[in-house]
C-alpha cells in the first residue's frame, strides 16, 4: 500500500519536472523590440542609498542614473558642463562661479536653480559626520551663495585641485529641495533627482526599480544621442553571495552582473550569449600597511628586506588569475598621478632581502629557519580581513616571508576590529585597499601625519616632508605641477617602505551580449545608462 | 542487608560490551559505518606518512591545477596540494568532534543529573537556563562565542560544545525523571544510600545509553556546525587545513574549480553519515522498546 | 490547567529578558566599534570618528543604554540601525516573513514526507525499502546544507536551467532554497515517524485489533497512525527552531533576504540595535513556538500536566 503511494508520489515529481523542462527552449528569454527593460545586479544590498550619505559604489553606479552633476569628466578626464553649462575660476583658485542651464526640471516637477544647488551644499554641509563620503568631497567649501537665479558662487577656503573632480562623482548629485523637505529621513525611498531615469521603487535590501525620464534633454554633449534615454526601465537587484552572480548571468536572471569573482569566469567566456567588461579602478589600490612604529617593522631595513621577499606578481597571477595586474605603490596604475618609476623599485629578489637583513644583524642562530637577533626572534603579526582576497595573499605573504626567514602570525579579525587594531597600532602589518578614488582621497587620509594617531593612517610615519607634499598636491591647481608633487609623494612612500603593495582593483562585469552602448565614466564606475539599448538584430 | 543489595543487581552473564559489539556487527550497513570511521581515524593518525606533500606548503604557479597524476584531488588557489589538505583535514576535524560533543555531553550530563535528580528549585533554575540557551539562535550563540574568545579551534570546540549542553541536558532529565521512580532507586534510598552515591551508581548507568545514542549523531552534528562556522570564517586559522574553511574557500570556485570544494564535502559527509548510522544502530539496540 | 499556562507563560517572558540582557551584554563586550567601522572606507579623521561615536550614543554608560533599551523597547521602538539609520522594528517586520515563508514551505515539504517515508519505512521494517528510506534521511542530515545548495545551483540553474540561482519573487524562486532546506529537516522527521510508528505497533492494542480481525489497512489507518503522529508533532516544534538557523545559510547562498542573513550581517556590522532586535524576534518566535508545542502536549497527556 505504501509502496504504491510513494510509487505515484514519485512519478508526479517526475512528471512535474519534465513539464518544467519542456517549457525551456534552451536560449535566453526573448527582449522586446525597442526594449525595454534591463536586469542588473549589485553586491550586498544596503538598506539606504543616498547620495549624500552613503559610501559604497552602488551610489556610483545605481544612482548615477537618477541623478546629474554640476560637472561631468569626458575620455580624456577633462571636464565638460553638466547641470553646469559654464563656470570662472578665480582669485587665486578660491572663487568657482557657476552658470546652469536654464532648461532643466526635477523628477517631481521642480524646477531646477541656483537656489536647489546651494540647497544641496547646505544639506550636504548638515549632515556632516553621518555623511560618509560626500561631505569630505566638498569639505573645503566655504560659502555657496545665489547671486542669480542660475548663477551660484562657491568660495572655497583655500585652493582645491580636486574640487571640479568631486563635483563630478554622483556623490554629490543634485537632489530635489522639495523631496527633501517633503520626506526628510525618509528621502531615500522617494528620491527625485534630474537624471536620465527617474526613482520608481525600493524594496528595501530586493531591487530598484528605475523608469525612464520622458523630459530627460539635458545630457552631457560627449553622448550620442540628446533626449531621453533608450531604455524604459532598469531594475538592480541584489546578489551578496559572490558565487551567485555568474550563475545567475548565465541563467539570464540579469543581463548585466557586477563584481563577478575571477573564478567564476570559465563559462561565462566561453559564453557566445555573454562578455565580461574589465574596469581599472582608480585610486587605492590593495596593499599593506607596515607599522613603523612596531618592532620590528620599526626598522627601515626590515621592512625593505620584506618588500624584497614578496612577489605579488605571481599572487595575483594566481589568485586574481591573472586578471589585476600587481600594484607598486599607493596609487592604482590608472591613476592620473601614479608614477611608473616605481615599477621597479622592489623586483623580487630574496637573495637580496636575506642580505639586508643579514646585514642588519637578523641572523639564524638556532637554526630554526627563523632569523633571531640578541635572543628576540623575527616576527610580525599580520591582520587579515574577509574581503578582498586578503586571506589567500596574506597566507603567500607567510610563505614567502619564511623562506627569508621572517616568521609571520595571521589573524582573520572582522573589518571594526582590524580598524581599531590599526588605529591602536597592535598589529604589524594591515590590509587595507579601495577607499580613495583620486589621489588627494587616497593618500591624505593614509599617510598624512594628521592621521597617524586616531585616523586611518596605519603606518604611522610622521613626515614633515611627505605633509608638504601632500598638503601642496591638493591646492595645487596646475595639472602637470601637481602630478609632480604626488609623484615625489609616491617615491618618498615607497622608499621608507611605508606600505607592501599587493594589487589593483580590477571590477568584472559580465554583460548578456545583447547590451549595446555600456562604457564606463567617473573613476571606472558609473555605467553610461543613458546610452545602453539592446540590440535585438540577428544573433 | 548484602544478600539484598545482591539480588537487587541484575543478572549479567555476559560484559554489557561485549554483548552490544555483538549486536552491532550483525547489521552490514553498521559494520561499513564502524569500518567508514576506523579508515579516517587511521587517516588522521598516519597522516604524515600518507599525505604526499605538504598541506600548508604554495605553488602559486600550480594554482587551481585539476585532478591528475601529480595532484590526485587538484589544487587549490594556492596551489596546495588538495589530496594532502583533505588528510590532514581527518585530524582537525575528528578532534573537533570529539572535544565538543565531550563538553555537550559532560556538561549536559551533570545539569541533566541535578535536575531531574532534585527537581524543585534546581530543576527550575537548570531548565530556565536550559531555555535560554535554547532560544538563541545556534549561530548566533557560536558566533558570539567566537567572536568573544577569538577564532581559532580551541574556541570553536567550545562554542560548539556549550551550543549542545541543551540536548543532553533535556535528555538527561527526561531519563532521571523516569528512573527516578524505578523500584531499585527507591529500594537504594530505603537503605539510606547517599544522594551522590545513588546518582553514579544507579542513575547515571542506566541514563547513558540515549546519551551515547546522542553522542554518536552530535558527533555529526558537531562537525557540520564546525564546518558551519569556518564557512563564516569564524573556524580554523588560515592557513589550517580543515574540511569546513575549504569548503568554505571552494565557494567561490565551485564553478570553475569544483574539485576544491567536492572532495573536502566529500569527506564531511563520510564522517557524518558513518557517525549518524552507528548513532542509529546504537540507539536500535540499546533501545529495548525496538526489540524485534 | 490555568496555572499551567501561567506558569508557562511566565517562564517564557523570563527566558526572553534573559536572552536580551545576556546579547546586550555579551554585544557591549564584543570588540570593535561600530563608528570606525562605518567611517572605515571614507577616510575620514580620528576626531569625526569620535564625533561619530558621541552622536550614535555610544559615549553613555553601559547600564544606561540598558534600561533606556528596555523602556523603548516596551513601547514598541526597537531603535535605530545604526548601518542603515531606519527603525529596527520597521527592518524585522519586513525580513521576518520572508524567512518564515522559506521555513514553512520547507516544514511543509519535509514534514509530510518525510511521515509518509519513516512511516513506510516502519511498516516494511528491515526490509531493503526500510534500509534505503533510512539512508536518505541519514543523507538529509549528514550533508552540509551550502554543499547541497551548490550543487542543486550547479545542476538546476547552471546546467539544465530549470530554476533560477538566485533572488527571491515567484515560486520559482522558492523551489531550491526550499528543497535544500527541507532535506535537511526531513532526516529527522523520518526518523521520528519510524520510530514512533514501530514503537506503535509493538503495542498490546495493535495486538488486540489483528487479534480481532481487523484488516491490516484499518489498523494501519485507524489505530497506528494517529497515534504514531503525536511524537512527529511535537518535534515539528523543534525543527522549526533549527530551521530558523538553517535558513541563514540557505539564505547566504540564494542571495534571499531573511532575518538569518540580515542577522549575521548586523553582528559583522557591529550594529548593536539591530542584532538585538534580531535576537529578541528570533527569541520570541522560539519562546513562543515552544509554548504552544507545550501546551498542546499538555492537553493531549495528561500526565504531562502535573511536571
Amino acid at each position: 500500500m505504501m509502496n504504491k503511494i510513494i510509487r505515484s508520489f514519485a512519478l508526479g515529481v517526475i512528471a512535474v519536472l519534465v513539464l518544467t523542462a519542456c517549457d525551456d527552449t534552451g536560449e535566453a528569454p526573448p527582449i522586446a523590440e525597442n526594449s525595454g527593460k534591463l536586469i542588473l545586479s549589485s553586491t550586498k544590498p544596503g538598506s539606504r542609498l543616498d547620495p549624500h550619505l552613503d559610501i559604497q559604489w552602488e551610489v556610483l553606479y545605481v544612482l548615477s542614473a537618477v541623478y546629474d552633476t554640476l560637472i561631468y569628466q569626458d575620455d580624456d578626464n577633462n571636464f565638460v558642463p553638466g547641470l553646469a553649462a559654464s563656470w570662472q575660476v578665480s582669485n587665486g583658485g578660491t572663487v568657482y562661479s557657476f552658470q546652469l542651464r536654464e532648461d532643466v526640471t526635477y523628477h517631481d516637477g521642480e524646477p531646477f536653480n541656483a537656489e536647489a544647488v546651494r540647497f544641496n551644499f547646505e544639506r550636504i554641509k548638515s549632515l556632516s559626520s553621518r555623511s560618509l563620503k560626500a561631505a569630505s568631497l566638498v569639505s573645503t567649501v566655504d560659502t555657496v551663495v545665489v547671486t542669480a537665479p542660475y548663477t551660484i558662487e562657491i568660495t572655497l577656503k583655500h585652493p582645491d585641485s580636486f574640487f571640479l573632480f568631486n563635483l563630478s562623482l554622483p556623490y554629490i548629485a543634485m537632489v530635489s529641495p522639495a523631496a527633501v523637505k517633503q520626506w526628510g529621513d525618509a528621502y531615500h525611498l522617494h528620491q527625485a533627482g534630474t537624471g536620465p531615469f527617474m526613482f520608481d521603487e525600493y524594496s528595501p535590501g530586493d531591487r530598484y526599480r528605475l523608469v525612464r525620464n520622458p523630459d530627460y534633454r539635458w545630457a552631457p554633449a560627449f553622448y550620442q544621442h540628446q533626449g531621453p534615454a533608450y531604455l524604459e526601465e532598469i531594475e538592480w537587484r541584489f546578489l551578496p553571495e559572490p558565487s551567485s552572480r555568474a550563475p545567475a548571468l548565465e541563467a539570464g536572471d540579469v543581463n548585466v552582473a557586477f563584481d563577478l569573482v575571477p573564478t567564476n569566469l570559465k563559462r561565462i567566456l566561453k559564453s557566445p550569449r555573454h562578455r565580461v567588461s574589465y574596469v581599472h579602478i582608480t585610486g587605492q589600490p590593495a596593499y599593506w600597511f607596515l607599522n613603523t612604529q612596531l618592532a620590528p617593522t620599526n626598522e627601515l631595513v626590515v621592512r625593505k628586506a620584506m618588500l624584497y621577499a614578496a612577489d605579488m606578481a605571481a599572487g595575483a597571477r594566481a589568485i586574481t588569475r591573472g586578471i589585476s595586474p600587481p600594484a607598486h605603490g599607493p596609487l592604482s596604475r590608472v591613476t592620473p598621478e601614479y608614477a611608473p618609476e616605481l615599477d621597479d623599485l622592489y623586483p623580487h629578489n630574496p637573495d637580496l632581502a636575506r642580505q639586508l637583513l643579514v646585514e642588519a644583524g637578523w641572523i639564524d642562530s638556532d637554526g630554526d629557519g627563523i632569523r633571531d637577533r640578541n635572543g628576540v626572534p623575527l616576527r610580525v603579526e599580520l591582520s587579515m580581513v574577509s574581503w578582498g582576497q586578503s586571506i589567500p595573499f596574506s597566507i603567500l605573504l607567510q610563505s614567502q616571508l619564511r623562506e627569508v626567514g621572517i616568521d609571520v602570525g595571521l589573524e582573520t579579525m572582522d573589518h571594526a576590529v582590524q580598524i581599531e587594531a590599526g588605529q591602536q597600532g597592535r598589529k604589524n602589518i594591515s590590509f587595507t585597499g579601495s577607499s580613495g578614488y583620486s589621489a588627494a582621497d587616497s593618500l591624505k587620509p593614509f599617510f598624512h601625519s594628521d592621521n597617524t594617531e586616531s585616523g586611518f593612517a596605519f603606518a604611522k610615519f610622521n613626515d614633515p616632508e611627505l605633509d608638504r607634499l601632500l598638503d601642496q598636491g591638493e591646492i595645487t591647481l596646475d595639472d602637470a605641477e601637481r602630478i609632480t608633487l604626488y609623484q615625489t609623494a609616491q617615491q618618498r612612500i615607497m622608499d621608507q617602505a611605508l606600505i607592501l603593495p599587493i594589487y589593483d582593483f580590477v571590477l568584472l562585469i559580465g554583460v548578456d551580449s545583447r547590451v549595446e552602448g555600456l562604457e564606463w565614466r567617473s573613476v571606472g564606475l558609473v555605467p553610461t545608462f543613458y546610452e545602453m539599448r539592446f540590440d535585438v538584430g540577428d544573433r | 542487608m548484602s544478600s539484598i543489595q545482591n539480588s537487587l543487581s541484575l543478572p549479567r552473564p555476559q560484559s554489557p560490551a561485549r554483548l552490544l559489539l555483538g549486536r552491532l556487527l550483525r547489521n552490514a550497513t553498521t559494520v561499513s559505518a564502524i569500518t567508514v570511521l576506523m579508515v579516517f581515524a587511521l587517516i588522521a593518525i598516519a597522516a604524515p606518512v600518507l599525505a604526499p606533500y605538504d598541506p600548508y606548503q604554495v605553488f602559486p604557479d600550480q594554482a587551481l591545477l585539476p585532478p591528475g597524476y601529480a595532484h590526485w584531488m587538484g589544487t587549490d588557489l594556492l596551489g596546495r596540494d588538495i589530496l594532502s589538505r583533505v588528510i590532514y583535514g581527518a585530524r582537525i576535524s575528528l578532534l573537533i568532534g570529539f572535544v565538543s560533543v565531550s563538553i555537550s555531553g559532560v556538561v549536559g550530563v551533570v545539569l541533566g543529573l541535578l535536575a531531574g535528580y532534585y527537581g524543585g528549585l534546581i530543576d527550575n533554575l537548570v531548565m530556565r537556563l536550559i531555555d535560554t540557551l535554547m532560544a538563541f539562535p545556534g549561530i548566533l550563540l557560536a558566533l558570539t562565542i567566537v567572536a568573544l574568545l577569538g577564532p581559532g579551534l580551541g574556541n570553536v570546540m567550545i562554542a560548539v560544545g556549550v551550543g549542545g549542553i541543551a540536548s543532553y541536558a533535556r535528555l538527561v532529565r527526561g531519563s532521571v525523571l523516569s528512573i527516578r521512580e524505578e523500584v531499585y532507586v527507591e529500594a537504594a534510598r530505603s537503605t539510606g544510600a547517599r544522594d551522590l552515591r545513588i546518582i553514579f551508581r544507579h542513575i547515571l548507568p542506566n541514563a547513558l545509553p540515549p546519551v551515547l545514542v546522542l553522542a554518536s549523531m552530535s558527533y555529526g552534528w558537531a562537525l557540520l556546525s564546525a564546518a558551519g562556522l569556518s564557512f563564516l570564517g569564524l573556524g580554523a586559522i588560515p592557513p589550517a587545513a580543515e574540511w569546513g574553511a575549504m569548503l568554505s574557500d571552494g565557494r567561490e570556485l565551485m564553478w570553475d574549480a569544483p574539485w576544491t570544494a567536492v572532495f573536502p564535502g566529500i569527506a564531511i559527509l563520510c564522517i557524518v553519515l558513518a557517525a549518524n548510522l552507528l548513532g542509529d544502530a546504537l540507539r536500535d539496540i540499546l533501545d529495548p522498546r525496538l526489540s524485534v | 490547567m490555568g496555572r499551567f499556562i501561567l506558569q508557562r507563560i511566565l517562564a517564557a517572558v523570563l527566558v526572553i529578558l534573559g536572552v536580551i540582557t545576556i546579547t546586550f551584554v555579551l554585544m557591549y563586550m564584543l570588540p570593535g566599534d561600530p563608528a570606525a567601522s562605518m567611517l572605515a572606507r571614507s577616510g575620514a579623521s580620528g576626531e569625526q570618528i569620535a564625533q561619530l561615536r558621541a552622536e550614535m550614543g555610544l559615549d553613555r554608560p553601559l547600564y544606561s543604554q540598558y534600561f533606556y533599551y528596555i523602556a523603548d523597547m516596551l513601547s514598541g521602538d526597537l531603535g535605530t540601525s545604526l548601518a542603515s539609520d531606519r527603525p529596527v522594528a520597521v527592518m524585522l517586520l519586513e525580513v521576518l516573513p520572508k524567512t518564515l515563508i522559506l521555513v514553512f514551505v520547507a516544514l511543509l515539504i519535509a514534514v509530510p514526507v518525510g511521515t509518509l517515508m519513516g512511516v513506510t519505512a516502519a511498516v516494511q521494517q528491515n526490509t531493503w525499502v526500510d534500509r534505503l528510506l533510512v539512508g536518505i534521511s541519514a543523507l538529509g542530515v549528514s550533508i552540509p546544507s551550502f554543499f547541497l545548495a551548490l550543487i542543486m545551483i550547479l545542476l538546476f540553474s547552471v546546467t539544465l536551467r530549470w530554476l533560477p540561482a538566485s533572488g527571491q519573487g515567484g515560486l520559482e524562486h522558492l523551489i531550491l532554497p526550499t528543497l535544500v532546506l527541507a532535506f535537511g529537516a526531513f532526516g529527522t522527521v523520518v526518523r521520528t515517524a519510524r520510530t514512533s510508528m514501530i514503537d506503535v505497533l509493538k503495542q498490546d492494542y495493535i495486538r488486540t485489533a489483528r487479534a480481532k480481525g481487523k484488516s491490516e489497512q484499518a489498523i494501519l489507518y485507524g489505530h497506528a497512525l494517529p497515534n504514531a503522529l503525536v511524537p512527529v508533532v511535537t518535534m515539528i516544534g523543534l525543527q522549526f527552531g533549527w530551521l530558523v538557523s538553517g535558513s541563514f545559510i540557505v539564505e547566504t547562498v540564494f542571495s534571499r533576504q531573511g532575518l538569518g542573513s540580515m542577522m549575521i550581517n548586523a553582528i559583522l556590522d557591529k550594529d548593536l540595535p539591530l542584532v538585538q532586535g534580531a535576537v529578541l524576534c528570533t527569541a520570541i518566535l522560539y519562546v513562543t513556538l515552544n509554548l504552544l508545542v507545550d501546551l498542546t502536549y499538555g492537553l493531549i497527556d495528561p500526565r504531562i500536566r502535573y511536571d
